[in-house]
């Protein structure tokens, strides 16, 4: 049994919208573009389809909300999601990718993250900022790797690759095998790998996946960051950041020790690291409830 | 070592490495595909992450990318192969 995704995963703008925003960024006009980008938002929040998509996140999120609350959620949902698009077109495009983070702790651990000579893995989700998040990570001298599936004509997610500066290499995660070969051959280097722990790529077996409760319901996360850990030795760093104030902000930095030598033929073993990390991204979406951007059911 | 050494060595670090409980290295083809989901092996991404750090540890030989590990992890009879021609640099 492998991971499926519903059609409603599919990219919701179109090259032409991209296009468009992408103009306006180029010609300094982001904050026409925003204006623009409040009526895309509410046409999309009019149309059911779009309002189904994070049907099951919001219900979860806020199980008592009317319609009329649960229509605003939507709107609230991807007026952050555009915006957060539109930073990131502005980061791609002008190669300043700034991530800020209040906590001195923070810097701390981010700027220890590339003198393990085994590596590290950042752990992140489809949160808040988390690209340019990722991105932002250059300041730290060291090499960084993202391991994702690298879509061909996709406009999203290239802008990083298109624009001023290639803040990080692109792994691509549609070979998983080769993938994480790579993945494995960078932490030796010495170098970091940014994972997303909230989602596995298409097709990938169901074994692969621990379930730990989440906003009240279970779902199943992957565990290949905690494998890679356990098995390269490289140190493992939960991150999420948010958009704060428009900001790429650091909310939460977490160092997870994972043993050498645990088996992924024993799950279980993984599944304590998993609900630390759930319970991560449970504070942050409590936190900052419309910085969540998994647009299908995730729940069992 | 041996190609044959290394054929025979990979079988049993394969089955203790990856906890192929149920299987011996007698059972297991030096031809059969090592990653192929419907038959051989049937390893996984996981079980590369983990085969990656044997051959290193074993063998001295690291994979680096995605190409190798095409290249190497076709068959046990394809991983010696990759061993061997990188422990005699050819």
């Amino acid at each position: 049994m492998t991971v499926e995704y519903p059609e409603t995963m599919r990219n919701l703008g179109s090259k032409f919208r991209y296009a468009f925003f992408e103009c306006m960024v180029r010609c300094r006009l982001v904050v026409f573009a925003r204006f623009v980008l409040f009526f895309v938002v509410l046409y999309y929040t009019l149309l059911p389809r779009v309002r189904h998509r994070c049907t099951a996140y919001l219900a979860h999120r806020f199980p008592d909300a009317g319609p009329l609350h649960n229509i605003i959620n939507v709107y609230r949902l991807y007026w952050t999601f555009g915006n957060i698009l539109l930073d990131r077109m502005v980061a791609g495009i002008t190669g300043h990718f700034l991530l800020h983070a209040t906590a001195p702790y923070a810097y701390h651990c981010l700027s220890e993250a590339g003198k393990n000579p085994k590596g590290c893995i950042i752990l992140s989700a489809h949160i808040g900022t988390w690209q340019t998040g990722l991105a932002g990570l250059e300041q730290f001298d060291t090499p960084v790797n993202i391991v994702q599936m690298k879509t061909p004509g996709d406009p999203d997610k290239h802008y990083f690759e298109r624009g001023k500066g290639k803040p990080f290499h692109v792994i691509d995660a549609s070979d998983p095998v080769g993938s994480l070969v790579e993945a494995s051959a960078a932490l030796k280097r010495g170098e970091i790998v940014c994972l997303m722990g909230d989602r596995l790529p298409a097709h990938t077996p169901m074994h692969h996946c621990v379930k730990t409760p989440f906003l009240g319901g279970e779902i199943c996360l992957p565990m290949s960051a905690y494998v890679l850990a356990s098995s390269t030795g490289a140190d493992l760093l939960m991150l999420f950041t948010v958009r704060e104030k428009g900001l790429a902000t650091v909310w939460h930095v977490e160092h997870i020790d994972v043993p050498r030598g645990l088996s992924h033929r024993e799950p279980d073993a993984f599944r304590p690291y998993a609900v630390r990390f759930a319970r991560a991204m449970e504070a942050v979406v409590k936190n900052y409830p419309y910085q969540f951007f998994n647009f299908y059911d995730m729940w069992v | 070592m041996t190609k044959n050494d290394i054929e025979n060595s990979l079988k049993t670090l394969i089955i203790t490495g990856l906890r192929l409980d149920d299987i011996t290295p007698e059972d297991i083809d030096s031809d059969l595909p090592l990653f192929d989901t419907e038959k051989g092996l049937m390893l996984d991404s996981l079980d590369a992450v983990e085969l990656v750090v044997i051959v290193e540890k074993e063998f001295g030989v690291a994979i680096a990318d995605a190409e190798e590990a095409r290249q190497a992890f076709t068959s046990i009879r394809g991983l010696a192969d990759f061993i061997l021609s990188r422990q005699t640099g050819n």
